[in-house]
């Protein structure tokens, strides 16, 4: 990963930032720029001003010149489809070693938000809404559903803003209060402007390989023994109910059921969720079965997800410090994997084992990726 | 034939099976709806292999959002594709890609039936389609180097053709001969893009795209839709029908504009990737008896021919369907080549004969691209 700022402050390229996450990537598994044997890439051409950038940026990363570019746009959602892609590749053994970058995608020349403000119509009706207008609607119905106040939707800001102070690599890396959290001005109602996300620069990148490269990783391996991705509908007629993310727990009990999680509450010792609005990391953890409908304010509140809880969750401070689009989708599964390694950079989960990552966006946030991440290295972490 | 033909002694014994296709063309009168072709499409290849939506596991589409006019795509497309709540992707590029990345899931075990589906449906009117393309085109250049200097891919098509004529490869007369063969064995092609014989005279007489190409001398503007339905061997066995076996394939990437190769050489990433895939397969190329393969310009027939050893095969056995020339929808192209190379083994062929598949995204000409070349088995 790279550090974070805004994007207006954002003194690289995409392509330098791009080429050095790779290069730390590269760097950290023990190998050489010429063991890649294909670049999964993102980037979501036509929302950014952008046309094929994903094989602009892989080419500049200076890899062997015939290295397959394998480019992914998946919306919102894009970060987080490479990992998916990328353990198809290798474990159908097509290739070795692949290289999965997250570029920036808000370093556009143009005011970003502005666009983000009338995707919705460029794919979807008109009806002149912006993503963090879904994530109100959400955050709406799920409160109407559960009568779940304000406050739990600040303590989620709260939490990850205390949790991206010793991140380097985030962006909003000072603490806030809850009162702080309520009186900042609403977006979008009942989001304020606390419990939403920024807006980003960073790039991110992660080395998948098969056992046998791995083997000579001077880290420990952490498997990837359980990944999918789903879609929802993107049309808001089609959605059942917007206060539960029917599609992730779907996607979750296939994941889980793969990786032969049984109890996740219980079974995982850390997750990364992707929650760019404050709401949805309650919604989450609802529909991976850490806790019955409504009762993720509960969960949060007896300090499950906490640091030394049972699931230790978003100690990165997720998207809600730090959100550069694709990077950020990626992103979780980078953290997930430095803390299985024992390398966290941050606040550190002791001892952690296995591990979910996940990450969610596109039109309605139709989209979401999942994946549990184990360490099998016989050693300790 | 030298090489052994039962897929039991093939290295790539667990090489997913097509058991369902289906192609569609649109003549873009007026635009389709993405969503809509897509899902009649899926749904007719699926119906082939006798296998319902929720059969599928892994459903990836292959676009170009921006060619399309389209952003964030997936969130309707992927769903007509069949991966509405089961796993799902979206590729920018080339469906001989994705069909890497599906093979990939099938051989992994993740997967049993996956859906692979090619989409070029451009929400253009026909009048202005040229005109889009080539801005789209120009924009996927460098913009401080290249895309101030009015470079697309037609143009560098068309400066490779006239390097190619001043190299001596062959005469400005030979472009329209060789662009007629190919759309008259075309026309013969119900699904053809160009469905009406042309003469030589007609080639060269058409509208002038970058000199010295012609229109006709490229491939049409047009669009369509084409889904393949893979399944694991096992899954397979209990589909209506199993049609080929993909044995295996490689990718390469081309060369920057800065490197000259895409002039000198531009056919060496074909060559390159045959000679990757059938090392997989575990062939030589006197085990192929057809060959589908994508060659934008006349001027790339000839090296595109040579560097995927076609030299040696029969003119009826190479882009028997009339090639790109005849019919290039987008980044369709490389399943729609797949199934024209099936086709042509199941009427001309017998079972267990081997088909190479060349095809190579050309939204920047012949630079940059990745070139894909797949080995097919006729079951």
């Amino acid at each position: 990963m790279t550090t974070s700022t805004a994007p207006h402050k954002q003194r690289s390229t995409r392509e330098d930032l791009c080429r050095t996450a790779a290069y730390r990537a590269v760097m950290h598994a023990g190998i050489h720029a010429r063991d890649i044997d294909a670049v999964v890439i993102g980037t979501i051409d036509g929302t950014e001003p952008t046309a094929i950038a994903g094989r602009s940026l892989a080419r500049s990363l200076g890899l062997r010149t015939e290295v397959p570019v394998v480019v992914i746009n998946t919306g919102g959602a894009t970060g987080a489809s490479l990992p998916h892609v990328a353990s198809h590749l290798v474990r159908g053994r097509t290739y070795r070693t692949v290289l999965c970058v997250g570029p920036p995608t808000f370093d556009g020349v143009v005011d970003f938000q502005k666009t983000l403000n009338t995707i919705s119509q460029a794919v979807g009706s008109p009806l002149d809404v912006g993503p963090v207008h879904v994530g109100a609607v959400m955050a709406a119905t799920y409160q109407q559903q559960f009568d779940v106040p304000e406050e739990a939707f600040a303590a989620v800001a709260v939490a990850a803003r205390a949790n991206a102070v010793s991140n380097p690599f985030a962006h909003l890396r000072t603490e806030t209060t809850t009162t702080e959290v309520l009186s900042s001005p609403i977006v979008s109602s009942p989001l304020r402007l606390g419990m939403v996300c920024p807006i980003s620069s960073t790039a991110c990148a992660i080395v998948v390989q098969n056992p046998e490269a791995a083997a000579a990783s001077p880290n420990p391996r952490i498997a990837i023994t359980g990944i999918a991705s789903t879609a929802d509908t993107g049309h808001l007629q089609g959605r059942a109910n917007l206060g539960q993310l029917d599609a992730l727990a779907m996607l979750a009990r296939r994941v889980f059921r793969t990786a032969g999680v049984t109890d996740p509450l219980s079974d995982l010792d850390l997750a990364e969720l992707f929650s760019p609005y404050a709401c949805f990391e309650l919604m989450q953890y609802e529909a991976l079965g850490l806790c019955p409908p409504g009762q993720g304010a509960t969960l949060m509140q007896s300090g499950a997800t906490r640091a030394d809880g049972q699931l230790a969750v978003n100690l990165s401070g997720g998207p809600l410090c730090t959100n550069a689009g694709v990077a950020s989708e990626l992103a979780p599964f980078g953290y997930v994997t430095l803390q299985l390694m024992g390398q966290a950079a941050g606040v550190v989960r002791p001892q952690a084992r296995r591990g979910v990552a996940h990450s969610m966006g596109s039109s309605w946030f139709a989209c979401n990726s999942l994946a549990v991440l184990e360490r099998v290295s016989e050693e300790e972490p | 034939m030298s090489q052994p033909r039962s897929a039991s002694s093939s290295p790539n014994g667990d090489a997913p099976i097509l058991v369902g296709a289906d192609v569609r063309s649109t003549p873009f009168q007026e635009p389709v709806r993405p969503d809509e072709l897509l899902f009649d499409c899926t749904a007719t290849a699926l119906r082939q292999a006798g296998l319902r939506k929720s059969d599928v596991d892994l459903a990836i589409v292959a676009s170009l959002d921006l060619y399309d006019g389209l952003s964030m795509s997936n969130v309707f497309t992927n769903g007509a594709a069949a991966g509405w709540l089961t796993g799902e992707y979206r590729i920018e590029g080339d469906s001989a890609v994705a069909l890497e990345s599906a093979v990939a899931a099938l051989r992994s075990g993740d997967s049993d039936v996956a859906v692979v589906a090619g989409l070029h449906a451009p929400q253009i009117a026909a009048a202005q389609r040229l005109q889009f393309d080539q801005q789209v085109s120009n924009l996927c250049f460098d913009p401080i180097y290249e895309r101030r200097l009015g470079v697309t891919a037609a143009a560098l098509y068309a400066i490779h053709t006239r390097w190619s004529i001043d190299q001596g490869q062959l005469s400005a007369a030979d472009l329209a001969t060789i662009a007629a063969e190919e759309i008259c064995r075309g026309a013969e092609n119900p699904r053809g893009g160009r469905t009406k014989a042309v003469s030589e005279s007609d080639v060269a007489a058409s509208t002038l795209v970058a000199s010295p190409l012609t229109e006709l001398m490229l491939p049409p503007t047009t669009g369509g839709a084409v889904v393949l339905v893979l399944a694991a061997p096992d899954r397979a066995a209990h589909c209506r029908q199993r049609r080929a076996r993909l044995a295996a394939s490689a990718t390469v990437s081309g060369p920057s504009i800065a490197s000259q190769d895409w002039l000198s050489d531009p056919a060496g990433p074909a060559a390159r990737a045959s000679d990757k895939a059938l090392t997989r397969a575990g062939l030589t190329r006197d085990a192929v008896t057809t060959i589908e393969m994508t060659a934008a310009t006349p001027a790339l027939v000839r090296p595109m021919t040579a560097a995927l050893g076609a030299d040696g095969l029969s003119p009826a056995d190479v882009n028997p369907s009339g090639g790109a020339r005849s019919w290039c929808p987008g980044v369709a192209n490389g399943a729609l080549r797949l199934i024209e190379a099936v086709e042509r083994m199941e009427s001309h062929g017998q079972p267990g004969d081997y088909a190479l598949v060349h095809s190579t995204e050309m939204v920047t000409g012949p630079v940059g691209a990745n070139t894909t070349v797949w080995v097919v088995q006729s079951l």
